[in-house]
């Protein structure tokens, strides 16, 4: 089911693929826009960005672990190490992330966060994180990413945004936990690795000179 | 659908080469190829981050640009650098290509003395293991034994990368290996970042890139190069066992088929009261053919002993052929229990005897119990023709057999003594002199 409205700057159709999005951007105008009651306010512009290569694009289908689900937004940042994509997907009628950091796969939910958790600049390398959700983590960096802009359905507001903090956080079998310090307590996301094949993505991107 | 286009018309600000972008916008740094000033990628104008600093040109066996396919995957090489350890004032270097496909990221192959390993990243985190012995770390479910540590230093680059190159930059790694699997860790700065290796011959990848690649070695064994022994001592002791097994089959079947002809049977009883029986020859007999004389001898014994002397002597010829037996028989009952020892009867058998005409000399002697009167003893000598298995024969095939067994096992664990030479874990050389100057 889709929820079409217009854009209120420059008119183009905004078609919602996530109902419960409180934001999301003009196709056309590249205005984003939030919902506040049913109307949609125009808070900025994502603006022109550099070539992005990831291979997923709104629209793409998958499935994880035998739910399907669909990519409805997403927010990109810049790191060390090049682009890295949060795409936003709805997995089973839930909220989820597939991150794409160089190529390497992962999907994740946002956790309820009722731990106090310490400051970034008080966390080590290295630093064990006991049992959440069962699975004991260790810090593998602490790293900051320059927000460079969003696209598409987004579960909360985010944008204008500056220069995160995070820290990596991995296990003995392949999960992560990705601790976002952008907000205030910060967003805590779960999840695991995945391999590009086993998501059996569809309506990829397609590369000059690339099978896919 | 819009296909993402390949970056076209660049070239080089330092040396107007022209360039080519291959990682489609995921490259942070491009090395020119002909002037090697390491350059931005992200900036449209290709802004010069570092001058060529003057080291000597490596030209790589795999031409970047170049598409080779592994696990079934295809990849472009599209970055090379040479990397090297300092040990003992030795520099010792390698190269690693950087491999990518736009869906499936980025590997590396990693060429050391014609050896090659296929690195992936891996995200799951070794647990390491302390304690008596070589470190290890578990990873997988899997043991890899430490085999190295060293600091690497990366001293040629050129193509592109997805992170800012520096030629001169340093990282510490760890081997910890599980042939033909390796897990490295690399620590640059405060982060630790795990790869997992795996060996590749020379031809596999000279084949999946479509280049001839040297795979001549100096002969040692590369870290996580499989054994070529592995599983050979295994099978050759499988080989062996199925081969005796076969040898004793075939000795029962020869002894089962083999047919004897009797020659002598003959029953005498012996008084050892009377000296005059205790030696006395048989009649003669006639042996025909060739092959083994078995002979049986019986002693009807009973709870004592008696030593039986008996000599084949050739009538014509004279030649003899000595040989004796005590044969015991001993029996009673012990705390309400039978018991018994010692045999009645014993077998020999002679090899070599010549068809002719024979007879025995008997020469017994019985066992003298005090206070007892020795009573007669009945004695059966029968002696048969036949050909029977030389097991003598067999003995010297199954030491035969047991060579390519112990060659292998030798030759695995050589294979491992060598590979050891080449890790932290080498003995130094002069260690076992005792006494150090140094």
């Amino acid at each position: 089911m889709e929820l079409k409205t217009s854009c209120p700057n420059c008119g183009a159709e905004i078609t919602f693929r996530y109902l419960a999005a409180i934001q999301t951007t003009c196709g056309f105008c590249k205005s984003i826009l939030v919902r506040q009651d049913k109307d949609l306010k125009r808070v900025g512009v994502t603006g022109e960005w550099p070539l992005d290569p990831s291979p997923v694009q709104l629209g793409v289908r998958g499935s994880f672990k035998g739910e399907a689900f669909e990519v409805v937004g997403r927010i990109l940042y810049q790191y060390e190490l090049g682009g890295w994509n949060e795409w936003h997907i709805i997995l089973g009628g839930k909220s989820a992330w597939l991150s794409d950091a160089q190529l390497e796969y992962a999907i994740s939910r946002q956790w309820p966060n009722t731990l106090k958790w310490p400051a970034a600049d008080q966390v080590k390398v290295g630093q064990p994180f006991k049992s959440l959700e069962g699975t004991d983590y260790f810090v593998t960096s602490l790293n900051q990413a320059k927000y460079v802009g969003v696209e598409g359905d987004l579960p909360f507001e985010y944008w204008d945004k500056g220069v995160m903090s995070y820290l990596d956080l991995g296990s003995r079998d392949g999960k992560f936990a990705t601790i976002d310090y952008s907000e205030d307590p910060p967003f805590i996301f779960l999840g695991e690795y995945v391999d590009f094949d086993a998501l059996k993505l569809t309506g990829l991107r397609e590369f000059e000179g690339w099978r896919r | 659908m819009t296909v993402v286009p390949k970056v076209k018309g660049l070239n080089c600000p330092g040396c107007g080469n022209a360039l080519e972008i291959r990682s489609l916008g995921r490259a942070i740094s491009v090395v020119c190829p002909a002037c090697l000033r390491v350059l931005d990628a992200r900036d449209p104008n290709l802004a010069i981050l570092s001058e060529y600093a003057g080291a000597q040109r490596v030209i790589p066996e795999i031409p970047l640009g170049k598409r080779g396919t592994i696990d079934g995957i295809e990849y472009e090489a599209i970055g090379f650098q040479e990397r090297q350890v300092m040990v003992d004032g030795v520099a010792y270097c390698w190269y690693e290509y950087l491999l990518f496909n736009p869906y499936k990221g980025y590997k590396y192959l990693v060429q050391s003395q014609n050896h090659w390993n296929v690195v992936t990243p891996i995200h799951a985190i070794p647990e390491r293991r302390e304690g008596i012995g070589k470190a290890a770390v578990i990873w997988n479910g899997q043991r890899f034994t430490h085999f190295q540590s060293a600091d690497a230093e990366t001293t040629y680059v050129f193509g592109e990368f997805p992170w800012e190159v520096h030629k001169g930059e340093k990282a510490r790694s760890d081997d910890f290996i599980a042939p033909p699997l390796m897990l490295s860790s690399e620590q640059n700065g405060g982060e630790i970042t795990w790869s997992k290796a795996e060996y590749r011959t020379a031809d596999e990848i000279g084949k999946a890139f479509g280049v001839p690649l040297s795979s001549s070695h100096s002969g040692a064994p590369f870290a996580n190069q499989p054994n070529p022994y592995i599983g050979k001592p295994t099978l050759a002791w499988k080989w062996f066992a199925s081969m005796v097994l076969a040898m004793m089959l075939l000795g029962a079947g020869l002894s089962a088929l083999s047919h004897t002809t009797p020659v002598f049977n003959r029953t005498f009883t012996i008084d050892p009261a009377k000296q005059e029986e205790k030696a006395f020859v048989t009649e003669p007999f006639t042996v025909k053919g060739s092959g083994i004389l078995s002979v049986d001898l019986r002693a009807d014994v009973d709870n004592n002993e008696a030593f039986v002397g008996v000599t084949l002597i050739n009538e014509s010829t004279g030649r003899a052929w000595e040989f004796a037996r005590s044969l015991s028989y001993y029996s009673g009952t012990d705390e309400g229990e039978r018991w018994s020892e010692g045999s009645r009867s014993a077998k020999v058998s002679l090899s070599g005897i010549p068809a002719g005409t024979y007879y025995f000399r008997v020469d017994s002697e019985m066992e003298s119990q005090e206070g007892t009167v020795p009573r007669p003893i009945r004695y059966s000598i029968k002696a048969s023709r036949g050909s029977t298995v030389a097991w003598g024969l067999f003995f010297v095939v199954f030491f035969l057999l047991m060579i390519p067994p112990v060659w292998y096992s030798i030759q695995k664990s050589n294979f491992e003594t060598k590979r050891w030479l080449e890790s932290d874990y080498a003995p130094e050389p002069g260690s076992d002199s005792g006494d150090d100057d140094e």
